[in-house]
């Protein structure tokens, strides 16, 4: 029995190192991005054909592109465009699952029923080939790719809250505050959305993690934001054309999306450990 | 069971209606002539001069319909069995579909077989092991594994592997070699992802109390490993796989491009980019078919594996 | 491990385990496989071609076969002039109706059959009848095709229209054999009369042609092509590296440029015939309606450094819509030469002056903004935008950027909020001088761009396509251009070079000038 208490012990020390770990990576990251503009020695976008594709010096200390533009200034901004992307689509599915969930959890019967097969369908048919319907039709652009990467890949966050509102609504409570007379929406507000919210949360930041990947990876094939954008996919593919003569091209963005993926995985897992140790594989399966 | 699977099917052809709708006014309703762009693809980006022979063109094609009637002709024909011609190459639907599913279910099941098996060993390996240093490399190589990009592993094994020591193809689709580096690119991010879950899960496992019932009674911890722990660890993991077959999809879009690999990822970029609708809404429907049905067969295996789960959806 | 470990005692699930043991084996095999076969060598006769564009039907109706298995009635010559191909020499009659083409009378199609008048008008016949795709026919006002004897074959129109020979030297327009189609009218297998046969077809993968030991002309070196599709630029350069590909084509200059330092390869370009980049101005909005804001507009952008730097030095300046080595480019035209402080004298003298220094001019209270649109599909266009908008910022003009589909950007057109669209058209796309001249009609699909289309320009478009005597047309077209530099509705900035690349043991590769890949005199040493 003392050993085992003891494991459980080492394990949460191995958890934190792992919040730990991810949170300073992620904080970093933020960091640069926030600061972009005080980072960055140059504009991103300010173009200098005279000076293309030099080689690293001081004052451009991962060189320039094609069209002369300091790849320093363009990744630090390419983060923080990539970042902010993510974040936001993220936002967008947040809200959208949350909402169909919340309704299905809370109403039930055939309501539930058909919320539920939505989220089913949406669960399993792969992301990128809607996504890809809708950016290729609407053409490359921030915009367009965001909307297009919106609306998949909610289903997991409808499908957490729609289960812990089930089993929030099955506690004595609601019931009771309902004889009370109380509002639908006070109840929603006040007893179910804040239970729900600590599962989503590791999630969440898995899924910010996945979602990096998945707009980098459209970028990649063209299909992601405009040619130009500082985008970290972009750039990856932009410096594959001169691998290997300038490794640093592809190297350095690379890095950079796997340390903010990393860092997201293992704030994610460490969360869903000290939240909810014994499920936390579920939560992995809904995430990337 | 029966009664289950038939209204699951239904519910399926439902959802697969609004799918092809929803696509198809999409595909409509974006700024621009669609017919335009059907013909600019089909002469390499360029148009004709004049808008007379624009208008000859769109014609000639059917495209000078309101688009509901397109959309009521298409639906007419699928029920017929028939998925339409492409817009770009004149040939039928259903034989491009047939030719690039074949190259896509090669290309996703060697790499599912990837991933359930080096994913599941892996995983149960560092289980085993907790704790020790190969536990430790794993979980690090595994964190690794998922935060790649697909295509950067893509590139660096064709500099490596094909240019740099000659000893596979660089592209094509020509025999089991020319599969191995798609097939390990697409699946290094699931593999990394099941085997994490693997560990997760028959740690989990290791902790209920009838583990120790078990040892007590004397079983061998090798027995109790494999026959109790994994196999009741197994449900969420055969979930994960299911998933991961979306995921496998998924992946094969980039996967495909940069590898020249014919398969229906390639397809879909191409009928996309290009307008080319009946082909858009082909791959759609079919690969919405193929997941309704790898979902009901979860839900079906699952049954099998714990009777005691009744078959109510994913999870 | 044991996998049927795991399961017994459960007879259901052994038949899955059973199934995964299978698994376990194909892996095993598959990496062992890998490992044995190791590399097959590729074999001297064998050349291997990897390109972007995918064969996509075996009909030269729908699309290009991409290699030479079957020919035209025409080709054209380097200087872009029509020359003879399965047609020996052509003639028009007096009142430009009844065109007569004498046949070769060596050729032979792959099947064996002979290549007759016959053959032609069977083929021909059913091209203008499917052929909707790549200009037309339908609007062409062809009466009748006739054989008049085993190697003269005569089309009749029922006006005169100049345009249709360039017509006749385009893909569309491959002689196929009968035995090419089946019933349904659809090509099953093109038989033509070029120096390969078709051999197989692997959709959206590649096509395989062998030589024609029968060929009219010099036969082909090589005993196989092996044309593949391979989208993505990098994984072209990798097969050309890796020896998986002896030449690649349609790259980008920063690829030639990289590829020209290495001595394993050999880069070709060739400017293709009337593909030019340039900007469309709306001629009837403000601030372009003045003809000297658009001449500022041309004479401020520094043609050669985006050429020297941006296209690494691979494409040539433009100033007309045709090349100077080409037979329609009228050579006598004082081309605008980059000028950035005439252009600011122009912008003043049309009254628009910075005002309130913020580097930006104005007239009348309103600033010099400009929308700039352009297009994906030719990677480079956003590029060359990005730089246009640096170098007209240097003379006072912002510019603003969109960039959409082509159809997307016509729809804004039609609503008049397109001031410049930057475009990458063929002005001899039909290899006729008509196809460029035709942009300035009313009828033009990029009218909406340009409002430009006056009287006396659009009768001499007319009198173009009605003139029959080369030489005579060639005339008009130099008339047309020397009008066109005037008005400047339309402000030329480079041509574009098609480049490929091969292995250095790979020889007598030739890239056309319509972008063909000519493979027949290709050897390996």
């Amino acid at each position: 029995m003392r050993s085992r208490i003891f494991k459980v012990l080492k394990e949460k020390a191995h958890d934190n190192k792992k919040i730990i770990m991810g949170f300073t990576i992620i904080a970093i990251m933020v960091f640069i991005a926030l600061f972009a503009p005080l980072i960055a020695p140059h504009n991103p976008e300010s173009i200098d054909l005279t000076n293309r594709v030099a080689a690293p010096t001081q004052e451009y200390p991962l060189g320039t592109d094609h069209l002369g533009r300091c790849q320093m200034s363009m990744l630090v901004f390419g983060l923080r465009i990539s970042l902010v992307i993510a974040a936001t689509i993220l936002f967008v599915r947040v809200i959208l699952g949350a909402t169909l969930g919340l309704i299905a959890g809370y109403f039930g019967g055939s309501l539930d029923q058909l919320i539920s097969r939505i989220i089913d369908f949406e669960l399993v048919f792969p992301d990128m080939v809607l996504a890809l319907v809708l950016v290729g039709t609407l053409g490359p652009g921030l915009p367009n790719l965001m909307l297009a990467l919106s609306i998949v890949g909610w289903s997991k966050y409808a499908r957490i809250i729609r289960s812990t509102v089930i089993s929030v609504k099955e506690k004595g409570f609601i019931e009771s505050a309902r004889a009370l007379g109380v509002s639908e929406t006070y109840i929603m507000q006040r007893h179910i959305l804040p239970n729900s919210i600590t599962p989503l949360i590791p999630v969440m930041t898995l899924g910010l993690g996945g979602l990096l990947l998945s707009v980098s990876g459209l970028s990649f094939i063209g299909l992601g934001v405009e040619p130009g954008t500082p985008e970290l996919g972009m750039m990856i593919k932009s410096g594959f054309e001169v691998f290997p003569s300038h490794p640093q091209l592809v190297l350095v963005p690379s890095l950079m999306i796997i340390a903010c993926v990393t860092g997201f995985t293992l704030l994610g897992d460490g969360l869903s450990d000290l939240f909810d140790p014994r499920k936390s594989s579920s939560f992995i399966a809904s995430c990337l | 069971m029966w009664m289950l699977i038939t209204r699951r099917i239904l519910a399926a052809i439902l959802t697969i209606s609004f799918l092809s709708l929803f696509v198809f006014s999409f595909l409509y309703l974006v700024p621009g002539d669609p017919a335009e762009r059907i013909l600019q693809a089909r002469m390499n980006g360029e148009l004709p001069s004049s808008r007379e022979t624009v208008g000859v063109l769109k014609h000639d094609m059917g495209l000078d319909v309101p688009s509901y009637v397109l959309y009521l002709k298409w639906t007419e024909g699928v029920l017929h069995g028939d998925l339409g011609y492409s817009y770009i190459t004149r040939r039928p639907a259903a034989t491009i579909l047939y030719e690039s599913l074949q190259a896509t279910a090669e290309l996703v099941f060697v790499s599912i077989s990837i991933v359930v098996i080096f994913g599941l060993s892996l995983g149960m390996l560092a289980a085993w092991k907790e704790d020790s240093r190969i536990d430790n490399l794993l979980s690090y190589l595994a964190i690794l594994g998922v935060s790649i990009p697909s295509y950067v592993i893509a590139f660096v094994s064709i500099l490596v592997f094909a240019v740099g020591l000659h000893i596979l193809p660089v592209a094509g689709r020509s025999g089991m070699q020319s599969m191995l580096m798609p097939a390990v690119s697409l699946s290094i991010g699931g593999l990394a992802m099941l085997m994490r879950m693997t560990r997760y899960d028959m740690l989990a496992e290791m902790r209920q109390d009838y583990v120790l019932a078990a040892k007590a009674k004397g079983l061998s911890e090798a027995r109790i490993f494999i026959k109790h722990i994994f196999r009741n660890s197994l449900p969420p993991l055969i979930t994960y796989i299911g998933l991961e077959l979306g995921g496998l999809f998924s992946g094969a879009v980039i996967i495909e491009n940069v590898f020249a690999w014919p398969g229906i990822g390639r397809l879909l970029v191409d009928s996309v980019q290009s307008g080319d609708v009946p082909m858009v809404q082909a791959c759609v429907l079919l690969i919405g078919v193929i997941f309704i049905c790898i979902n009901i067969i979860v839900d079906i295996l699952y049954t099998y594996i714990d009777p005691r789960i009744k078959p109510e959806g994913i999870l | 491990m044991n996998y049927k470990g795991l399961w017994d005692g459960s007879p259901q699930l052994s038949k899955i385990a059973s199934r995964n043991v299978m698994l376990v084996q194909l892996v095993l095999a598959l990496f062992l496989g890998s490992l044995l076969v190791g590399v097959c060598a590729g074999e001297d006769s064998v050349l291997k071609m990897a390109s972007p564009w995918e064969p996509k039907s075996l009909d030269p109706v729908v699309y290009s076969l991409n290699i030479e298995i079957a020919e035209p009635l025409l080709s054209v010559d380097s200087e872009g002039k029509l020359s003879p191909k399965l047609a020996k020499s052509w003639d028009v009659s007096e009142d430009g109706l009844t065109w007569t083409f004498h046949l070769r009378d060596d050729v032979k199609f792959h099947d064996g059959t002979p290549f007759t008048a016959d053959a032609a008008k069977a083929s021909l016949e059913r091209t203008f009848r499917k052929s909707a795709e790549y200009s037309s026919v339908k609007t062409f006002p062809i009466e009748s095709v006739k054989a008049a004897d085993k190697y003269t074959l005569i089309i009749t129109t029922s006006r005169p229209f100049a345009p249709l020979a360039g017509y006749l030297s385009k893909d569309a327009t491959d002689i196929l054999a009968a035995s090419s189609l089946n019933d349904k009218d659809e090509v099953i297998k093109p038989v033509g009369t070029g120096p390969f046969k078709f051999d197989s077809w692997v959709p959206k993968e590649s096509m395989t042609a062998v030589r024609f030991d029968d060929y009219w002309g010099t036969k082909a070196k090589m005993e196989k092509v092996i044309f593949q599709c391979v989208p993505e630029e990098k994984t072209r350069e990798s097969m050309l590296r890796a020896g998986d590909a002896d030449i690649i084509g349609t790259l980008s200059p920063a690829l030639s440029l990289k590829l020209a330092k290495d001595p394993d390869f050999t880069i070709y370009t060739q400017k293709e015939m009337g593909r030019v980049r340039h900007i469309l101005f709306n001629t009837n909005k403000q601030p372009l309606d003045d003809v000297r804001v658009r001449k500022a507009i041309s004479m401020a952008v520094d043609r050669d450094l985006i050429c020297k730097s941006l296209l690494e030095g691979v494409d040539e300046t433009a100033a007309a819509p045709f090349s100077p080595d080409l037979y329609w480019a009228n050579k006598n035209l004082e081309m605008p030469s980059f000028d950035p402080e005439k252009a600011k004298a122009l912008l003043e003298e049309a009254s628009w002056t910075d005002t309130d220094n913020d580097g930006i001019r104005e007239k009348d209270g309103k600033k010099l903004e400009i929308a700039l649109f352009t297009y994906t599909s030719r990677p480079e266009l956003p590029s060359i935008a990005e730089a246009l908008k640096d170098q007209l910022g240097k003379v006072g003009i912002k510019i603003k950027i969109t960039i959409l589909d082509n159809s997307a950007v016509m729809e804004q057109a039609k609503g008049g909020k397109v001031d410049m669209y930057l475009v990458s058209i063929n002005a001899l796309l039909n290899r006729d001088p008509d196809t460029w001249a035709s942009y300035f009609t009313p009828a033009s699909y990029y009218y909406d761009c340009m409002n430009y289309a006056p009287e006396d320009v659009v009768s001499l478009i007319q009198k173009g396509r009605e003139t029959m005597d080369t030489e005579k047309r060639k005339e008009i077209y130099d008339q047309l251009q020397e009008k066109i530099l005037e008005d400047a509705p339309v402000a030329y900035l480079t041509y574009y070079s098609g480049i490929s690349a091969t292995r250095s043991n790979v020889h007598g590769y030739e890239l056309s000038l319509i972008g063909e890949h000519h493979l027949e005199n290709v050897y390996k040493e």
